[in-house]
């Protein structure tokens, strides 16, 4: 028995997981259906029969969490689409939660009510994170097509003081140019932890000819810059910086993250695939069992060729460490340009430091 | 000495997590066994002594009598610290 915080825990739970290839962590799209309309989603006010149709069963999904259960699920994320649509959420969430599976929920936050908060309180989450898409009533508006900012704060408010585990998460695109760093502020003002999910530089999953929502690589650098001073004064600029370049003629195998490894996700069609970011395995839980498609998504990692120019790269610490950004397209064995070239100018920018020589460089852990 | 009841084992990974079972649920108490903690755990489910706990230790373990003992003594101290014991 060892004195550890719950992180610490969690980690070691998800590091061993890891080693052992068990799929530990799920992450559930219970519904493609959302009440938003955000430009950069490829969902847009989704809510109609045909889509619902097509959407797992309760029992489907009982099915699904039982199995996922038996192959080693102890942390699951319950998203969608937005999952506090689907009728059956809480029968969903108890079911895994009456296993004692650690449940996350993603969501929007719009849709949380006294009922949910009290809901909540009585069956804890391991952690509830609001997604915020702008810092006022106006910026929200323009970026979901509806007001929802005030209802979203609140209930982040609602749930911090019933003291569930609640955070802001923030997904820059080029549609939140204009919020990004005012939502940063909002959180650091009001003491909601926030976290930013990757600067979206990622073709969608479901609509992958979709590009409008990526940002460029001058405003990454700009917001990057802005976010870095919000907490650190001001970034000092380094004139010169190395060459991004790899020592290898060869592409590695497999992925360094937990995708594949220790964690699955299931969509709400029913595929599994290593990570929402990667589109690959795509076996259908319909026609086989959460055992049977997590080798095969493991086989499809396994397979997987990363950038050759990534091995040995003066940038491999600063760049981002997720396997989906780095590559262009999928299974290439190349690190997309725009990625070496974004991690030079974050350094150039002051806004990252390249590690001392020598120094470990820590391993990718999951993103969940 | 007895476990109180309420909390189960689940072994995921390698790793044997005590679980409570009712609905009231800290997440802030986890705890994970080891592979001596976890023997030692099965054992505590029924009224038991630290000196029954040592001889299964024993009888399990390559391991020499003060060290066996030892390692009872802190898994009960711990135990009793976290309230796990009836």
């Amino acid at each position: 028995m060892e004195n550890q915080t719950y992180i610490q825990w969690k980690k070691s739970m998800v590091r061993a997981a890891k080693k052992m290839k068990t799929p530990i962590v799920g992450h559930y799209e219970l519904t493609a259906c959302c009440n938003l309309d955000c430009k950069m989603c490829f969902i847009h006010n989704a809510d109609s029969n045909a889509l619902r149709a097509r959407e797992l069963s309760t029992e489907t999904w009982k099915r699904i969490f039982d199995e996922a259960y038996d192959s080693g699920l102890f942390f699951a994320a319950l998203s969608g689409g937005e999952c506090l649509m689907r009728s059956d959420f809480e029968e969903l969430y108890l079911h895994l939660w009456k296993k004692r599976v650690r449940v996350g929920v993603l969501t929007n936050g719009t849709l949380i009510s006294d009922g949910h908060v009290e809901f909540f309180r009585k069956y804890p989450p391991d952690f509830v994170r609001v997604s915020l898409y702008g810092c006022s009533e106006e910026g929200y508006l323009q970026v979901t097509g509806h007001k929802g900012f005030e209802k979203a704060v609140s209930a982040i408010r609602k749930l911090r003081d019933a003291k569930i585990r609640v955070s802001v998460v923030v997904t820059p695109s080029s549609y939140m140019k204009d919020e990004y760093i005012g939502i940063r502020r909002y959180c650091i003002e009001n003491g909601f932890p926030c976290q930013s999910n990757n600067f979206l530089l990622l073709k969608n999953r479901e609509c992958p000819e979709k590009d409008d929502h990526f940002l460029s690589i001058d405003d990454i650098v700009e917001l990057s810059k802005a976010q870095y001073e919000l907490s650190n004064g001001p970034a000092i600029p380094v004139e010169i910086t190395p060459e991004p370049h790899g020592n290898s003629k060869v592409s590695p195998k497999g992925l360094t993250c937990n995708a594949g490894a220790g964690a699955a996700v299931v969509s709400w069609d029913g595929r599994m695939y290593p990570c929402v970011m990667l589109p690959i395995g795509d076996v259908s839980l319909l026609e086989m069992s959460y055992a049977e498609a997590w080798e095969k998504t493991k086989e499809a990692v396994g397979e997987m060729l990363l950038g050759m120019e990534c091995v040995g790269c003066p940038y491999d610490d600063v760049c981002p460490k997720c396997p989906a950004m780095r590559l262009t397209g999928l299974y290439t064995g190349h690190c997309k340009p725009e990625v070496c070239e974004l991690s030079r100018r974050l350094v150039a920018a002051g806004v990252k430091k390249l590690p001392d020589p020598g120094q470990a460089v820590p391993e990718a852990e999951s993103c969940d | 000495m007895k476990l109180k009841d309420g909390f189960l084992l689940r072994t995921v990974a390698g790793q044997t997590v005590v679980l409570p079972t009712g609905d009231e649920l800290d997440l802030n108490m986890m705890i994970t066994l080891n592979d001596t903690g976890k023997f030692l755990w099965e054992r505590l489910n029924e009224d038991t002594t630290e000196d029954a706990l040592v001889q299964a230790l024993l009888g399990e373990y390559d391991v020499d009598e003060a060290t066996a003992r030892i390692a009872v003594s802190n898994f009960v101290k711990k135990l009793s610290e976290n309230g796990f014991l009836a």
